[in-house]
């Protein structure tokens, strides 16, 4: 079937099955690797990217209900100049939160994806851990990530 | 200032897997690769007859690899030479590699696995190392016993009459996931006479001698890069040798580049885990409480092929006593062949399984006796110079009792012990205000020889090779891979501080074949601590040559050292300088598993951990993890910190939720990340990690393995935590939500 959907800020109409999983369409199909595959259930969220604004994970999403979704990887964001992404990126580097780094793009989706929704609160400890919980990540134990997400939406909350 | 804020280099390549830039094989652009796939049994044990290929499909569309195809030897090379690369007649374990295709596309793959049906005839099947070892189906040699490590100092047996009290227990640890996020994966492509590897894996030189190995062609002719990994935990230590020969086979056949990534699901089934083990120990005390004698047997379920199980048990035997002083002691290690798939290396790699055993069986003593566990240990902790069963002395500096000091008061232990004894005192259970919950608080102390038993480090003959290049840097060139743990930071560093470079001027990168000596496997926390000494003795030399060219009695400035460095090479100075690994003590050649000085040096360890539990629901939580190490120098502290964070979470993801389920032929019957329960963020609490690295100490000049120490601890620090909250002691792993509420549950495996 022919979909048509906006990646990274382009109009894109593609010719492809209608159950052709989104990070196949974009992994294999657009060269966009960044998203990675961990689990192809929705467990893990190695994939995540942004749906029409939201991170949801790309292995679960079926070509036919992309069409006309707007649709931004990491690769997207990277070439943005987004502050909140140099500023997540910032806080990652310095509690050192990716060890293999096959969680951690689709962990910086779903930080970048809730980024709006978190910028007037301050989430404990405790609710970052619960907004991570959609993450697996095998190799941190999630402290520098959790760390590193607090450390972020510190430094975003000053004037 | 905190240990973790010195000034030290970040993570080399942080910035790229923030990004997600840091290709890992199946980043790699498609480069018109095919697809390969394998085809496997759906049965433990029996007699591969032949493969119906469906007459619906069309096979010329694709290229199909079986034992007949290979040119060299039908084997996964490893220790033992036991395991073939494709079946060889004799199926033995559940998913077992039957044939290879490759196909220009996924999809196109999927449907040729699909249309290939093994006809075979079964045979009975063995999952029980116990059923296995009375020789009644024959899987490995005549009796099925991999290896039998017999350790023995003293007279144990004598020794239990004249005791005043003797503690038997059994103990069970089961199989554990790997889970590394990214898959197994490989990449083949030809390439001039031979064969180029691309992939994931921990120890590139294995895949050098596998595939030529298996190709019939000469190790020179197989060159292997590293990509980055995503996680390997052993998990990428001997399986991805196989990988690599799968796709190496059917790049040949096809005469492309072949591309093998594996599912989730298939990984999980086919793939190794870590060993199931069956510990019986008996040890007489004295009333005093002195460790007078102890029996020990260990038994592990090794699987269908001998891959790393004897590597396995032997640090399993040599770490069997755990840190404590006993002088009459009597060790049965065995690993045992069953038709599970092969079970292989994982971090901690058998001191797991032991030291679970050790440290819930201390506390039924401590009950037996009516003394404190914690000073029951305390009196029988080993100090310098005393000797192991094996005949080692422990190493000037190392102090198990100062570990278990610090962790107490770090963590508060007795302080919160008291407090949560009296608060389950007055919360009983169905309360009528309501309240189910019970606390515990528990320790254990744990111990990692570094590197490779002596023997086997020895055999290896590590070399390192530093290079300099013509601007005055240098290249560290090593075939240690990166999987996470930070190889290429802490391998810099130890270059850049050797040889008083800065950091920047360091050039390290994944490992390729054609460009690095072999350093041996990156795997037993040998990364920083034996090949970061050759590095450093490399780094030495360099830096005295350099400063007998440029006639100058020490340069201090990294600057001038560069300057120097560089117009030492732009005169024609060559300028490289290799280390090459050779042990100091003669050890006993003979002496495969047991080696006398088996390890140059022991990390300690000890962790401290608190649980609440749901006496309705059943429901365990960690609520308080205390990790404190002692791994000599740490190159890298925030580096080393989150190793201890990853290592305690896996430790108590093997303590509580990674129940593996096998099915009726003795496959992962649970091979998914939704079935298979690995702790999410929001399962664990934040944990503390404390290392003693006292500088004053000749014991903390250099490093001792830091990467497997921190998953040996919570598996038994939590089940004692468990006992505590609820009075019973959990004798084998992991602890359910259903043994806490059932009454009768197993409390004796």
């Amino acid at each position: 079937m022919k979909i048509q959907m906006n990646v990274n800020g382009q109009e894109r109409i593609l010719d492809v099955p209608p159950l052709r999983r989104l990070i196949d369409i974009l992994r294999e199909d657009m060269g966009l690797v960044a998203a990675k595959i961990g689990c192809g259930e929705g467990e893990c969220g190695a994939c995540n990217v942004l749906v029409d604004g939201e991170a949801v994970s790309a292995c679960l999403i079926p070509a036919v209900q992309i069409d006309g979704c707007r649709i931004v990887t990491l690769e997207g964001l990277a070439t943005s100049n987004d502050d909140a992404l140099a500023a997540l990126h910032g806080a990652f580097l310095e509690h050192d939160a990716s060890q293999c780094g096959a969680c951690i793009p689709g962990i910086v989706m779903t930080c970048r994806g809730m980024f709006d929704d978190l910028r007037n609160r301050r989430p404990s400890e405790a609710e970052v851990r619960g907004l991570l919980a959609g993450h697996l990540c095998r190799c941190t134990g999630y402290e520098a990530i959790v760390r590193g997400i607090l450390k972020w939406l510190e430094m975003k909350s000053e004037p | 200032m905190t240990q973790a804020d010195r000034n030290e280099p970040r993570r080399r390549n942080a910035s790229k897997l923030f990004y997600g830039t840091e290709p890992f094989v199946d980043d790699l652009p498609a480069q018109g690769d095919w697809h390969g796939g394998t085809v496997r049994s759906r049965i433990a044990h029996g007699r591969l007859i032949r493969l119906k290929f469906s007459p619906e499909f069309d096979w010329s569309q694709v290229v199909v690899v079986t034992a007949a195809d290979i040119p060299g030897k039908n084997l996964v090379v490893c220790h033992e030479e036991d395991q073939p690369s494709l079946c060889d007649g004799t199926i033995r374990h559940y998913g077992e590699p039957l044939a290879l295709i490759a196909a220009p596309d996924g999809e196109l793959l999927h449907k040729a696995l699909r249309a290939v049906e093994p006809v075979v005839e079964p045979l009975p099947a063995v999952f029980d190392p116990f059923e296995s070892l009375k020789g009644e189906t024959r899987i490995f040699g005549k009796d099925n016993l991999f290896l039998e490590i017999p350790i023995s100092k003293g007279h144990a047996a004598k020794q239990f009459a004249s005791c005043d009290v003797v503690v038997e227990t059994n103990h069970f640890t089961p199989a554990q996931e790997h889970a590394y996020l990214e898959t197994q994966g490989m990449r083949a492509t030809l390439e001039g006479n031979g064969v180029r590897i691309e992939g994931s894996m921990q120890c590139p030189y294995y895949l050098v001698a596998g595939v030529a190995r298996l190709l019939g062609i000469p190790e020179t002719d197989v060159r292997v890069s590293a990509m980055q990994t995503g996680g390997g935990f052993g998990g990428k230590e001997d399986f991805p040798t196989m990988l690599a020969g799968h796709a190496a086979l059917l790049a040949r056949k096809c005469g492309r580049p072949v591309r093998m990534i594996y599912s989730r699901s298939e990984d999980m089934a086919a793939t190794t885990k870590r060993h199931p083990a069956w510990i019986r120990r008996k040890t007489g005390l004295s009333r005093a409480g002195q460790f007078l004698a102890m029996e020990l047997d260990v038994v592990l379920d090794g699987g269908a092929y001998a891959t790393l199980s004897p590597f396995v048990l032997s640090r399993a035997a040599l770490h069997a006593v755990g840190p404590y002083r006993c002088d009459h002691v009597s060790i049965c290690a065995r690993a045992v062949a069953t038709n599970h798939p092969p079970n292989g290396g994982f971090r901690g790699f058998g001191c797991p399984q032991v030291h679970f055993a050790t440290e819930t069986h201390i506390e039924a003593c401590a009950e037996k006796l009516g003394v404190d566990p914690v000073e029951l240990r305390r009196m029988n902790l080993m100090k310098p110079g005393d000797a192991m069963p094996f005949g080692q002395l422990l190493g000037p500096g190392t102090y198990p009792g100062v570990v278990l000091d610090e962790a107490l008061h770090r963590s508060r232990f007795e302080e919160r012990r008291a407090e949560i004894e009296a608060k389950n005192r007055t919360s009983e259970r169905r309360t009528d205000s309501g309240d189910f919950e019970k606390r515990g608080i528990g320790l254990a102390m744990f111990m990692h020889g570094t590197g490779l038993n002596a023997y086997w480090e020895k055999s290896v003959r590590s070399r390192v090779r530093l290079a300099a290049t013509a601007e005055g840097q240098v290249c560290v060139l090593t075939a240690q891979a990166e999987f996470g743990q930070g190889t290429l930071t802490a391998l810099a560093k130890i270059a850049a501080e050797s040889i008083g470079l800065a950091d920047s001027d360091i050039l390290i990168d994944h490992p390729d074949t054609a460009l690095v000596p072999d350093s041996g496997p990156t795997v037993a926390s040998r990364t920083v601590s034996i090949v970061g000494s050759l590095i450093h003795e490399a780094a030495s030399r360099l830096r005295q040559h350099i400063e007998e060219r440029a006639g100058l009695a020490a340069i201090y400035d990294p600057r001038r050292l560069k300057a120097a460095i560089a117009s030492c090479v732009s005169g024609g100075d060559s300028m490289v300088f290799e280390a090459e690994y050779s042990p100091t003590d003669d050890t006993d050649d003979a002496n495969t598993w047991a080696p006398p000085n088996a390890y140059p040096a022991y990390a300690l360890g000890c962790c401290v951990a608190e649980v609440k539990i749901d006496t309705l629901t059943g429901e365990i939580g960690v609520v308080d993890v205390h990790m404190i190490c002692d791994a000599g120098a740490v190159v890298c502290h925030r580096l080393a910190t989150n190793q201890v964070f990853g290592g305690a979470v896996q430790g108590i993801g093997w303590a509580l939720t990674e129940k593996l389920a096998w099915n009726e032929s003795g496959g992962m019957r649970n091979a998914s990340l939704s079935d298979y329960a690995i702790p999410s963020a929001a399962d664990v609490p934040e944990i503390h990690a404390h290392f003693l690295d006292d500088q004053h100490s000749e014991r903390y000049r250099y490093p001792i393995g830091l990467g497997e120490l921190p998953m040996e601890g919570p598996g038994p620090a939590i089940a004692n935590a468990v006992a505590m909250a609820t009075g019973r002691r959990p004798r084998r792993l992991p602890i359910s939500p259903e043994w806490i509420v059932c009454s009768q549950g197993p409390e004796e495996s």
